[in-house]
């Protein structure tokens, strides 16, 4: 290349302001919602909700008891995405919900000709709001990741760490809290970013109780080396405890914000096809839809919209032509078969059984029994661990009366809730890009 | 590959009717086969057709994709287009020589993907193209009497044993297209351009060569598109672009 082309192209770009990026605004209104709080259950179909409802009823107290979902639901959702396949995967999914654009399966924030597509955050910033995400997956994971980052393959995790850790102004990132897993994809072989973000004036925290004292935005907290452990393995609030922080933090801005809750491990427990894992990742979701019900009480120019990516799983309340779903059952499950098939792995044949009783608690049968100890007599540890999984999987699934049709995504709607101002337009059939439409125009300072 | 467009240069030069034929699926099939054989590298289409009236071939949902290790699976996708056609020389298949007068893609994408230095999906697919031209040892500019080549002019040399192809692109219009430069997996460039023209693109050429041909039409594009301030179709990292810039220049 001559050097006098360099030249042009450094004056070219010079006039370049800054990465525009485009998308249809047209006159705007007087705003309503001054916050806007989008929550996303990965995976979440509607039928998670009824597990939810029935595992974590309340059997002492008369009737079936509500949940945080209840009086919030609107209507419901379709996400396809831009293909002939009407199954999309998250990032599809989650750049639908994030820009209002239809993309390929992996897509993060760009369209299917993997052209960046501004983003709610991207628009919220440009008005002067604060970014915010929370998620239980690593940051750098499909959905955070479409809400900030313009990426052609979810798989980048390193590469989208280093979008997400890159200032977009001096002193200024895409976002203001940012709280979640992924702490190996920011300190790498290659590459550790935590002490130069430091330097550059970011909040790092590693540890949960460390959110207590963060005073100062912007927070980049990473808690786990990718996403955090199933709730039903840890602590079911620790989504609710990020999400009090966030909302702290954000009020404490005294800007009006946008911040996205992602609820991630409903999919991955589905992918798992494990429902106690499913129910209580929930039961995460419905403490953090609890937190989230506070806030609006105290700070009612907020508008609330939760919805999914997709359903996971094929799951179904009953199976085998027997009508009975064994909600007791499923709840009194402790451990994620994830969990159990690590810890059965390394165990001595003759200690399963009593770690089972344990954690597993179910009622089995010699047959079931048998079942779920064969795998002891595989000698490759990998095939051992599988065969434990899917014995797992199998017996769990029929002692509880669940029925999973794939350990992948499906295409049937999701549900959409909402509440306060604006939240009437979130009603009824959407499509998935709808809500993301309607979001940029609250954020645009239109009516829905 | 190349059997298989000699087959449809059959096909072609033996068929009488006029108006837009359905090139058979067991010769589509074929070509996608060689294809991905001589060029290690994937390609798809639906509804191949060629027009022997306007001596045309098209093509609906075109994609082409390389398979190197070190780029991700959409960074291999060079090519995407709802539809490609060409005119040219169709009776020149049989002889192993491609020569285009006019190509146009239409709605899509090409994405340039580096993984090192001097090194991209276009790169690749370009020396593999370059390869099989230097196996023969012939090239069509050594047959060219004058640099505008024309449709009965051309003298076509015969086939050879070996199954090599010398070819020329007079003229390769994109039209509608989304360009994305990519930089060892990071974004740089991402610009939607009404048109995208490329002239003289020919076997003579070193793939760097090409490579320049192609880059500054593009540079050229987002400028014209800057000045007409249409900053809205263009997502740019300038930082990365200049320095990806000076170390190409490199």
């Amino acid at each position: 290349m001559k050097l006098h082309r360099i030249v042009a192209a450094s004056v070219l770009l010079g006039s370049l302001s800054t990465a525009a990026l485009a998308h249809d605004e047209h006159q705007y209104e007087a705003a309503q919602a001054r916050n806007i709080i989008y929550v996303i259950g990965d995976g979440m179909g509607f039928e998670y909700i009824s597990a939810y409802r029935y595992a974590f009823d309340d059997p002492s107290k008369p009737g079936l008891s509500a949940t945080a979902f209840d009086d919030l639901l609107k209507g419901s959702a379709t996400t396809y995405p831009d293909d002939d396949t009407w199954v999309t995967d998250s990032a599809a999914g989650a750049t639908a919900l994030a820009t209002g654009v239809k993309s390929y399966n992996g897509a993060i924030g760009v369209d299917a000709n993997k052209h960046p597509q501004q983003t709610l955050m991207e628009l919220a910033r440009e008005q002067g709001w604060s970014t915010a995400a929370v998620s239980t997956s690593q940051v750098t994971h499909a959905t955070p990741a479409s809400f900030f980052t313009h990426h052609p393959s979810r798989k980048m995790y390193d590469a989208i760490a280093d979008s997400l850790a890159t200032p977009i102004a001096d002193g200024q990132w895409s976002f203001d809290v940012l709280l979640g897993g992924g702490y190996d994809n920011f300190n790498r072989d290659d590459k550790n970013w935590l002490p130069e973000l430091k330097r550059q004036g970011m909040t790092v925290v590693t540890e949960f109780d460390q959110l207590d004292d963060v005073q100062q935005t912007p927070v980049l907290g990473v808690f786990a080396p990718y996403g955090l452990p199933h709730a039903i393995d840890d602590d079911a609030a620790r989504l609710s405890y990020m999400t009090k922080h966030a909302l702290r933090l954000l009020t404490e801005r005294r800007k009006p914000f946008a911040l996205m809750i992602e609820g991630s491990q409903i999919d991955w427990c589905g992918h798992a096809n494990d429902i106690a894992c499913a129910v209580n990742e929930m039961h995460s979701l419905n403490l953090t839809l609890k937190v989230i019900k506070q806030y609006l009480k105290a700070h009612p120019d907020t508008l609330l919209v939760v919805t999914a990516d997709h359903s996971t799983g094929g799951l179904t309340l009953g199976r085998d032509g027997i009508y009975q779903w064994h909600a007791e059952r499923v709840r009194n499950i402790n451990a994620s078969i994830a969990e159990m098939s690590r810890t059965l792995v390394d165990m001595p044949a003759a200690e399963w059984r009593e770690y089972l009783k344990v954690n597993l608690a179910l009622k089995l049968s010699d047959e079931q029994w048998q079942q779920l100890l064969q795998p002891a007599q595989q000698e490759d540890k990998k095939a051992r661990q599988q065969a434990i999984r899917q014995a797992l999987v199998a017996v769990t699934a029929k002692v509880t009366g669940t029925g999973w049709t794939t350990s992948g995504h499906t295409a049937v709607d999701v549900p959409v809730l909402a509440a306060g101002p604006g939240a009437e337009h979130f009603s009824g059939y959407m499509d998935n890009t709808d809500i993301a439409k309607a979001l940029f125009k609250v954020i645009g300072g239109q009516n829905p | 590959m190349l059997r298989s467009l000699a087959l449809i240069g059959t096909l072609i030069t033996t068929a009488l009717p006029t108006w837009a034929q359905p090139v058979p699926e067991s010769v589509a099939t074929l070509l996608k086969q060689q294809f991905s054989q001589q060029m290690q590298a994937n390609l798809y289409f639906d509804e191949l057709s060629y027009n022997l009236q306007r001596a045309s071939v098209s093509a609906n949902d075109v994609r082409i994709e390389t398979r190197i290790k070190q780029l991700s699976e959409p960074l291999n996708q060079a090519i995407i287009a709802e539809q490609l056609s060409f005119t040219g020389s169709l009776e020149a298949l049989t002889q192993q020589q491609i020569l285009i007068h006019d190509a146009t893609i239409k709605n899509g994408q090409l994405t340039i993907a580096y993984y090192q230095t001097g090194r991209s999906n276009l790169h690749d697919l370009l020396q593999r193209v370059g390869q099989l031209h230097q196996r023969n040892g012939q090239n069509l500019s050594s047959q060219r009497d004058d640099s505008r080549l024309s449709w009965q002019r051309v003298a076509w040399q015969q086939p050879t044993a070996d199954a090599s192809v010398a070819w020329q692109i007079e003229r390769l219009v994109f039209d509608n297209v989304t360009v994305n430069l990519f930089d060892q997996e990071k974004p740089i460039l991402s610009v939607k351009l009404p048109q995208l023209i490329f002239d003289d693109l020919g076997s003579e050429q070193t793939p760097e060569q090409h490579i320049q041909a192609v880059l500054w039409p593009i540079i050229n594009s987002v400028a014209k598109s800057v000045w007409a301030g249409d900053e809205n179709v263009i997502a740019v990292d300038k930082t990365a672009l200049m320095k990806f810039l000076w170390r190409e220049a490199g």
